[in-house]
């Protein structure tokens, strides 16, 4: 039967959280105890695990503030189909009993993995009296019997557009491969992407329980970590190796795109007004590198498809949104803000939209050496044209490139995915 | 605070306290990620790692972009790492002269929900002020303990089928200048401050962290056990 995934609870001062991030997509076969999700609130990061081996199917989107005990997602036994949609608004029975401590005291050495709940799936009725658990619940509601099928642009719009306290920033939901864009490829150096990026690889162990030691590796000192802030004294020797040693290991990340330019034109007009009011009206190239930029550079921002974040001018509330050219999409915005008519018109917002400008592929590739450069090739009969953008490493931290390359890559694979 | 009921249980609970000295951020973090990785599977004891480490940032979860007032080349100038963590919160610091401690607790088996064991850590934390005649206190500002507005003590979570790890950061005598390269804690204004500027003389680190483990035990009620670490330990007098 279907085995629910729920918001925990975390204590009684704890109103709800953020579901932060769902680590696998919908759709995947996860096995029991693996962690398929995290729920954040400002100062604590859950990782929910799934209590069974099956199919992982998304309920509520990463992105959204959910209260303890709402259903997030199900895992569903092979060939068992999604429970209808009101199945998850029944007062529920053991729902906090599976969310909290247990009551009585548990054995903490060799404590078994506990069963499932026998019960029916506990669930708890979405908040009705927040507006954004209503626009969820009515987006969900809709959806054609068959679950979680393709939705109307604008109810699927709405799925996502889900008001967070600035802060907090987004995730998004996986909710369409790369494959469903017609006439798309991506292609990538897969050697880039190995090492030292997964973070949630489960950490390997290497042999010896608590307090069993050896449970350290020696610390290999590097020329940037080995010492203690510099005395003034030695500031400029410092400055001076660290130079020569970010030169001497300077990498240059290039990545080669193809743009459709049609479709970079038409999300430049339909930016056009909404400018930044102090700024210059944006050119097509303004438009290409500013999202480009954006998607790679800034890592909380990192967006699918029509991805944007609209910020309110106090930054207290924002929005991700889908298909944000689209007239009425924009007019929901208007009015969902709520802090007047023309709350749009006088939000700053950033574009970190990839797929939206038409780019249909992505080659990134790393070479010694440093410079920076942008240039977009002549435009073929189809519309497309090449855009190469070199970044120099030494703008980044340690390793900021690789993980770059993985940033570029996830965003690629999930076109639709909002990355925090 | 006040332990309540929910705090109450038959079994006692027993504590490994591991003193590591100087460390950097990163075999610390290795090192909690495997024990929680064991106390997740039931095996292992509840752990508490203290340390301070090499100069280092750390990035939460949600805010993986460092919140940096200066360009991200200058810290690297400094000799400080930029980590990313799995923690929640937003950026923050440590460095030599402040008191780090990672508990490894698996909430359940403590009967402690996520929100008492918070508490408890900044009543730890509140306790080994109080000791110097500091008063801590909670605010609505943010999590940790602070001294009127100005905050002493940071705190982060990561919790994985109820085992903890990360924890609580203790500023007794930190380089306060690193402080002024971040937005800590996401907050623009936030002033910090470190049990020496509080007091107004030098606190020595090993009788805090001797303090914190006392009050962790009388907080948690809990037995605490040192374990000696080869090779590790004290690094202040």
């Amino acid at each position: 039967m279907a085995v629910p995934i729920a918001v925990p609870n975390l204590g009684e001062e704890m109103a709800g959280g953020l579901v932060a991030e769902w680590y696998h997509p919908d759709g995947a076969i996860v096995d029991a105890g693996e962690a398929v999700c995290r729920v954040e609130s400002s100062f604590v990061a859950v990782d929910i695990e799934a209590d069974e081996t099956g199919l992982l199917r998304h309920r509520l989107p990463a992105g959204s503030i959910e209260r303890p005990g709402a259903i997030l997602g199900v895992i569903l036994a092979p060939n068992e189909s999604m429970p209808p949609e009101e199945s998850f608004h029944q007062e529920p029975a053991s729902m906090l009993a599976v969310a909290e401590p247990a009551e009585s005291s548990t054995p903490s050495e060799g404590a078994k993995p506990e069963a499932a709940p026998e019960s029916t799936p506990p669930t708890l009725a979405l908040v009705d009296d927040d507006f954004v658990a209503d626009v969820l619940e009515d987006a969900i509601a809709s959806p054609p019997s068959e679950g979680l099928g393709p939705l109307p642009e604008f109810e699927e719009a709405l799925i996502e557009a889900v008001v967070v306290p600035f802060p907090l920033k987004f995730s998004g939901t996986p909710g369409r491969s790369w494959d469903e864009v017609p006439g798309d490829s991506v292609e990538f150096d897969s050697g880039l992407f190995g090492d030292g990026i997964d973070e949630s690889v489960a950490i390997p162990e290497p042999g010896g329980t608590i307090p069993g030691l050896p449970l350290w590796t020696p610390e290999e000192p590097t020329a940037l970590r080995s010492e203690a802030a510099p005395q003034d004294d030695e500031a400029g020797q410092r400055f001076g190796r660290i130079s020569r040693e970010a030169h001497a290991s300077a990498q240059v990340l290039t990545m080669t795109m193809t743009v459709n330019l049609k479709e970079a034109e038409r999300m430049r007009s339909a930016f056009e007004r909404e400018w930044h009011p102090g700024g210059p009206q944006p050119m097509l190239e303004d438009v290409i590198f500013r999202a480009i930029a954006w998607a790679l550079e800034d890592t909380p921002f990192a967006g699918g498809i029509g991805a944007i974040i609209v910020a309110t001018p106090d930054s207290d509330l924002a929005f991700a949104l889908r298909e944000p050219a689209s007239r009425s999409f924009r007019d929901a915005v208007t009015a969902r803000a709520a802090v007047g008519d023309e709350a749009f018109e006088s939000a700053s917002w950033l574009l970190v939209s990839l797929a939206a400008l038409g780019v249909s592929s992505a080659t990134p590739h790393l070479e010694p050496g440093r410079g920076m450069s942008f240039a977009l090739g002549a435009e073929d009969e189809a519309n497309r044209a090449s855009l190469k953008m070199a970044y120099d490493s030494t703008r980044w931290s340690e390793g900021s490139a690789a993980r770059l390359l993985k940033r570029v890559r996830d965003i690629l694979d999930l076109p639709y995915a909002m990355l925090t | 605070m006040t332990m309540t009921d929910a705090y109450l249980q038959t079994k006692p609970r027993e504590l490994a306290v591991y003193d590591l000295g100087t460390t950097s951020y990163e075999e610390v973090h290795r090192l909690q990620q495997r024990l929680q990785s064991q106390r997740r599977e039931g095996h292992g004891s509840d752990t508490l790692l203290l340390t301070e480490h090499r100069p280092v940032f750390t990035l939460g979860r949600s805010h993986p972009r460092p919140d940096l007032r200066v360009e991200e080349t200058t810290v690297r100038q400094y000799g400080i790492d930029i980590v990313q963590t799995e923690r929640g919160g937003d950026i923050t610091y440590h460095g030599p002269g402040q008191l780090v401690a990672y508990g490894i607790v698996d909430l359940r088996g403590w009967n402690v929900g996520v929100l008492d064991y918070v508490r408890g850590l900044e009543d730890v934390v509140i306790g080994v002020l109080a000791d110097w005649g500091i008063r801590g206190i909670r605010s609505e500002v943010g999590r940790g303990v602070w001294i009127e507005d100005r905050k002493i003590a940071s705190l982060g979570l990561n919790v994985r089928r109820w085992v903890t790890m990360h924890g609580i950061a203790l500023n007794i005598d930190p380089d306060m200048g690193h402080w002024e390269l971040i937005n800590a804690c996401g907050m623009r204004d936030a002033e910090i401050t470190s049990m020496a500027n509080e007091a107004g003389k030098q606190v020595p680190y090993q009788e805090v962290l001797e303090a914190f483990v006392f009050h962790f035990g009388r907080v948690f009620e809990a037995e605490m056990r040192n374990v000696e670490v080869p090779g590790r330990g004290p690094s202040h007098g």
